[in-house]
């Protein structure tokens, strides 16, 4: 029977594992696995009675004998599973994210789902990006739509909506039509956020409810802001002080740490999980790259992932971290996993203009879709093209 | 004869009777004028009566009286007297000698009486002194009625209205006019004794027309003269004083013709307008009582010699003392000393005379010292005659358009010197053509004229002239006058002269003076002989001339020869003069290019306004707030459109193509116009409109994204619900009408959500962004936005394979570099990474170094290379091409596989 991971707490279950809970009419009591859940010293949240599928009575009916609602809940955190995630999950692709504080995830999650949803999606068939459940789709447009595309402000990290929300997944599906000799099908990839933060990963340990997300992802997207590299700071010229101090590098190393203690691999093997390297705000090295890099230019990704465009970007890229942060953390990476790939990106395409305010002209993102491209390519719901030269 | 009864007459008795006696007369010589009886008295009463009353006077004179001496004479003859009269026989007796005794006194009567009907009082008295008392006024009064006269005062003829003292030159002017009196001018011009202001003054004008000579000199001189007795008073008493003077005239020929001169109705009206009697007879007796009995004119002869004398007239004044027939002794020693002067004056005018021939101005000068003592009227006369010598030399210079006259001073040094200058045209004459005054054509153009200069301002050209100048003394000229020796012919240049250079021609234009026929043009060049220019009477156009070479264009005025034949100055073939010309160099102008390109828009807070430098001029940017009335590639005088519109104002120096001026004000539209100035030349470029009924468009940022994507970011225009953009290769498009350009709209939502990558091929595109909307069922434009993408050139490159294992042993490589842009490929290096792909140039090690080719057609080089020397690096090894300098420009080099830039 197939298995799949509760999104909020990463724990593995089956379909038939998962609870329900008895109609309001039986009465709420108090839910520690989901107290638990949300972070409270005592269990104080009052919901429903939870029951599993064995606690259930033979017609289905709630251990009370009444009509229980279809909603599914994960038996471990007792959150609610949308449905379509229950449906799909066994079958998707999660793909986690995690960088820095202030490395850009956000930002370029709220950016890409938009350029999925328009103009890469033309590019593919009519791929159609959809929020998995209400609470995604007020999630995304609460965190990310209203502030990014409507307020022109960035996302700042205090902000308290973003608090409140930063326990909860955000949940979006990527649904591909795939041609075959006969016919095509549809494949479906699930795109799992969670607003976590390098200083997150260093903290995690094993079993934590990261480290089950990260193990649980088929890629991994790992976003490095080039800002935080003192050289790249000199070169460009700009007084803003990076906002975390971790080292990237470190975050990097426990990353493998902690994937090789979820799946119990010596530290000699690498994790086989894809990583996408992902250098963000190339923006601002816009004094800096030479006139011919490839990341000036847009891919051409036109039906499929341009793998020629891909590797240059890939050597191009590689090459500057070399570069600007030495040997070790391409080293790193590379003993860690078996598949990774660099890319360059800019989710806004241009600094924001001040504290607060993005750039007037607006969002204008720049390779943005490459790593979620290359990732689909690898779990072959994109082809791969060799693109126009 | 009716008698009257006799009385007493105290006054009469002391007058006639004891007066006389106190100065030696005999009372008994006249028994009845002692007794203030009639001699042929026979009444008894009377006589009775008179000898009482006699006696009577003289017993109270005798004894207290002023005549007492007187008294007591009269009485000592009184009984002897009284017994005379009583008796026929011996009053008789007497009487007859009495009445014989008046016979010298009845002699003067008859002939001052002669043919007068009344005798003036003044003649008794007159007689009465003349005879030395020996008669009475009553006697002489008697013996008036004996001749059947009565004794009448005469009536006045203004005889108290004095003439003015100028009076007598006038007369001199009046005899140039031949007439006789000032009354008969004014009654012959103007039918009237006294004209008026507005008749005196068409006369005068009438005289300034006429062509000068010496009455119409006189004349003016008269009508001064008439204008100023007029205002002050003088003119009736001068023409009185006329009348008087006329009258007197027929006196000698008699009361008759007196009479019939004073029957003259114009004579009557005269007097009649002065308020004098007008009556014949009556006028005829007052005017020869003035000529016969100068005395009788009112006053006394004394006066009328104290009159004389200060008139300066001792003629006059000795002739009154003359008549008298007893004169005082300081009368006399008067007469003698006028006799005296008389004399002097009479030798002088006579020396004066003998030095005219030869001295003029010394005989000039002694008669006006006579005229101090005498007002003599042969000085007048002597003025006439002696006439001042006329100027010196005359010289004539020509000065612009006019002449300079001088001459040397006249000799005269008496009186009052002034000049007259006349221009006189020349003819010609005799075969030779010599030209000599026409002094039938002369003309006057000034008088009165002080000092020995006098500029004619506007005299005719092109034609010879001679100028002659009179002296004046007091107005009268010389006899003759000194004229110029040669005749000046005037020839003033062309006015105003303009030169202006075109594009491939000079033109000229300018004024001729009055008198010209038309004009000649002589063009030269250093080094070119002088060549004619064809040429309309004010202007030409030379298009036979060289780009920038500058022209030396005289301008001469031509005027025809009237004179005829040869002047001194150079007569053309065609026989016209020319003036000595106006010079002025010009050129071809190079004309202004206008500019086509310029555009503008908001930028950062500044409204940019951008265009294409022309190759020659500077650029002016001038805002019009309504459609420009210049017409858009227009070459026009800067002077004319100095006005046009208002300069842009800027907010940052403006550098070649570029200026910075403030953000227009929102909700208006105005245009934009691109002048361009260039020598004194403005080329009207195309108008760009500015409108910012609609938000402009900032922040236009053009960014190509490697092969044919070009991304377009800007700031969305406020609330606007469309933008246009536009693109062209190279230039920017002028405006959203731009015909070479491509257009697309984008509303808000679309930008927003996929943003603008335009697929263009390589190339310079600039870009145009501006907000849009429908106004009133119109398309309206917002200030646009304006970004060039960065020129920047792609060169493709590839590796590849030249037989053996790629790039291994045995194998070669191949580096093939070809420009998509149609022109050489800039020189390159291949530089190879051990692992990781070079950076730049100087990041990894250098392979191949590829020359840019020197044909210009040739857009791929390629060259072998192996990787032999670099054996020492770990494989595998990634391989990229760069621009070997930065002198390339921005050069994009993009791998055609980048699969062959790996090298295991």
């Amino acid at each position: 029977m197939a298995r799949l991971n509760c999104p909020f707490c990463w724990e593995s279950t089956t379909v038939k594992e998962l609870a329900r809970r008895c109609p309001d009419e039986c009465g709420e009591e108090v839910d520690t696995p989901l107290s638990e859940f949300n972070g409270m010293s005592r269990p104080g949240l009052r919901r429903p009675l939870a029951f599993t599928a064995d606690q259930a009575q033979k017609d289905g009916r709630c251990p009370h004998g009444r009509q229980a609602p279809l909603t599914r809940i994960c038996p471990h955190c007792h959150n609610d599973l949308e449905y379509d995630y229950v449906r799909t999950a066994a079958s998707s692709r999660p793909i986690a994210l995690i960088g820095a504080s202030g490395s850009g995830k956000s930002v370029y999650v709220g950016v890409l789902v938009r350029e999925l949803k328009t103009r890469v999606g033309t590019k593919f068939n009519g791929m159609a990006v959809e929020f998995v459940g209400d609470q995604s789709r007020a999630h995304y447009d609460e965190v990310f739509r209203v502030p990014l595309f409507q307020d022109n402000q960035t996302l700042r990290m205090t902000d308290s909506l973003r608090v409140s929300r930063r326990l909860r997944p955000l949940l979006f599906s990527l649904r591909i039509p795939i041609r075959r000799l006969r016919g095509s099908r549809l494949a479906l990839a699930m795109m799992v956020f969670l607003d976590t933060s390098g200083e997150d990963v260093l903290a995690a340990k094993a079993m934590d409810r990261l480290a089950r997300y990260l193990d649980a992802a088929a890629g991994i997207v790992l976003i490095v802001d080039p800002l935080q590299m003192p050289d790249v700071r000199e070169a460009v010229e700009t007084t803003v002080y990076p906002t975390s101090s971790t080292r990237q590098i470190d975050v990097v190393e426990r990353l493998g740490a902690l994937l090789r203690e979820q799946r119990g691999l010596s530290p000699t093997q690498r994790i086989d999980k894809p990583l996408a390297v992902v250098l963000s705000k190339i923006d601002t090295l816009d004094t800096v790259l030479p006139d011919q890099s490839a990341l000036r230019r847009q891919a051409d990704h036109d039906g499929g992932y341009d793998e020629a465009d891909g590797q240059l970007v890939h050597d191009e890229v590689r090459a500057w971290i070399h570069r600007w942060y030495g040997e070790g953390l391409i080293n790193t990476i590379d003993s860690a996993f078996t598949t990774s790939r660099y890319f360059g990106i800019s989710a806004l395409g241009a600094p924001p203009r001040s504290e607060g305010h993005l750039d007037p002209s607006g969002i204008r993102p720049l390779r943005v879709e490459d790593p979620l491209l290359w990732l689909l390519s690898r779990f072959g719901f994109v082809p791969r093209a060799k693109g126009k030269r | 004869m009716s008698e009257t009864p006799w009385s007493l007459d105290r006054t009469r008795f002391q007058r006639e009777v004891l007066r006389p006696v106190s100065r030696g007369w005999d009372p008994t010589s006249n028994l009845f004028r002692t007794y203030l009886l009639p001699p042929r008295v026979a009444d008894t009463a009377s006589i009775e009566a008179a000898i009482g009353g006699v006696l009577a006077a003289i017993n109270q004179q005798e004894n207290s009286g002023a005549y007492g001496v007187a008294a007591k004479v009269v009485k000592r003859g009184h009984q002897k007297a009284a017994a005379l009269l009583r008796d026929d026989v011996l009053r008789s007796g007497h009487r007859d000698a009495v009445l014989a005794a008046r016979r010298p006194l009845r002699t003067a009567l008859e002939h001052d009486l002669r043919d007068l009907p009344a005798a003036p009082p003044a003649l008794v008295d007159s007689l009465v002194s003349r005879f030395g008392h020996a008669f009475t006024g009553t006697e002489v009064r008697e013996v008036v009625t004996e001749l059947g006269r009565v004794v009448r005062e005469p009536a006045r003829l203004g005889e108290d209205l004095e003439p003015p003292a100028d009076y007598h030159k006038a007369r001199a002017e009046l005899a140039l006019l031949d007439t006789r009196s000032l009354r008969a001018y004014l009654l012959d011009r103007f039918t009237v004794l006294a004209p008026s202001d507005r008749q005196l003054e068409d006369r005068r004008l009438e005289l300034r027309r006429a062509v000068n000579d010496e009455a119409l000199t006189a004349e003016q001189r008269v009508l001064a003269k008439v204008r100023t007795w007029t205002r002050d008073g003088q003119l009736a008493g001068l023409l009185a004083a006329e009348l008087r003077a006329e009258l007197l005239t027929q006196a000698p020929f008699g009361f008759d013709a007196v009479r019939r001169a004073a029957a003259d109705p114009p004579v009557a009206a005269a007097l009649a307008a002065w308020g004098m009697p007008t009556a014949a007879d009556d006028v005829a007796y007052a005017a020869m009582c003035l000529a016969r009995f100068p005395a009788s004119a009112g006053s006394s002869w004394r006066a009328a010699v104290e009159r004389a004398v200060a008139a300066r007239d001792p003629r006059t004044a000795v002739s009154l003392l003359d008549a008298q027939t007893r004169l005082q002794p300081a009368e006399e020693k008067q007469r003698d000393r006028l006799r005296a002067q008389i004399a002097d004056v009479n030798a002088r005018l006579e020396q004066a005379r003998e030095l005219e021939a030869t001295d003029p101005e010394g005989a000039l000068a002694e008669y006006q010292r006579i005229a101090r003592i005498s007002a003599e009227p042969e000085i007048d006369q002597a003025m006439r005659r002696c006439r001042p010598a006329p100027p010196g030399s005359v010289t004539v210079r020509a000065r612009g358009e006019g002449a300079v006259i001088r001459w040397t001073p006249s000799t005269a040094r008496t009186g009052a010197i002034t000049y007259r200058v006349l221009r006189v045209p020349g003819e010609v004459h005799g075969s030779r053509g010599q030209v000599r005054p026409d002094t039938d054509a002369a003309v006057e153009i000034a008088l009165d004229v002080d000092g020995g200069e006098y500029l004619d301002a506007d005299p005719p050209a092109g034609q010879p002239l001679f100028y002659s100048v009179f002296t004046l003394r007091e107005g009268q000229p010389s006899h003759t006058p000194a004229t110029s020796a040669e005749p000046v012919v005037l020839l003033p240049d062309a006015r105003d002269v303009v030169l202006r250079g075109g594009a491939d021609f000079v033109a000229g234009s300018w004024r001729l003076p009055r008198g010209a026929s038309g004009a000649r043009v002589l063009r030269s060049r250093p080094g070119a002989a002088t060549t004619p220019v064809a040429t309309e009477p004010t202007g030409f156009r030379d298009r036979a001339v060289e780009p920038d070479v500058p022209y030396t264009y005289r301008i001469q005025a031509l005027y025809r020869n009237h004179a005829g034949g040869e002047l001194a100055g150079g007569e053309l073939a065609s026989g016209e003069l020319a003036s000595g010309g106006v010079e002025a160099t010009a050129g071809t102008r190079v004309q202004p290019r206008p500019v086509e390109d310029l555009v503008a828009g908001a930028e950062a807070g500044a409204l940019t306004i951008t265009w294409t430098p022309p190759p020659r001029g500077t650029v002016e940017v001038r805002q019009f707030d309504s459609t420009p009335e210049l017409r858009t590639g227009a070459v026009l005088p800067v002077l004319s459109v100095q006005d046009a519109g208002t300069r842009v104002v800027t907010t940052a120096p403006a550098t070649d193509g570029e200026l910075h001026a403030p953000v227009p004000a929102s909700g208006r539209q105005y245009w934009l116009v691109p002048l361009t100035v260039l020598d004194g030349l403005a080329a009207v470029g195309t108008p760009h409109r500015v409108d910012t009924r609609l938000p402009p468009v900032r922040g236009l940022r053009a960014q190509r994204l490697g092969g044919e994507s070009v991304r377009l970011t800007w700031q969305w225009p406020g609330e606007a619900p469309e933008v246009l953009v536009g693109w062209k290769r190279g230039a920017a498009p002028s405006g959203p009408g731009d015909p070479d350009a491509s257009f697309r709209r984008y509303t808000r939502a679309t930008y927003q959500q996929d943003g603008v990558d335009l697929r263009l091929p390589p190339g310079s595109h600039t870009f145009l962004v501006c907000a849009t909307a429908r106004v009133r069922g119109r398309e309206v434009y917002g200030s646009p936005a304006v970004a060039q993408e960065g020129v920047r050139r792609r060169i493709s490159y590839d590796v590849r394979r030249t037989g053996g294992r790629w790039g291994g042993r045995g194998g070669g490589l191949r580096l093939v570099v070809e420009s998509l842009d149609g022109a050489p490929p800039p020189d390159v290096v291949l530089v190879a990474g051990s692992r990781l792909p070079p950076l730049d140039a100087a990041d990894g090690e250098s392979v191949l170094t590829l020359a840019s080719p020197a044909d210009q057609a040739t857009t791929r080089v390629e060259a072998g290379f192996t990787l032999d020397a670099l054996r020492h690096l770990a494989r595998p090894l990634k391989l990229r091409v760069f621009p070997a300098s930065r002198s390339s420009g921005a050069v994009e080099l993009i791998p055609a596989n980048p699969g062959n830039l790996e090298i295991r």
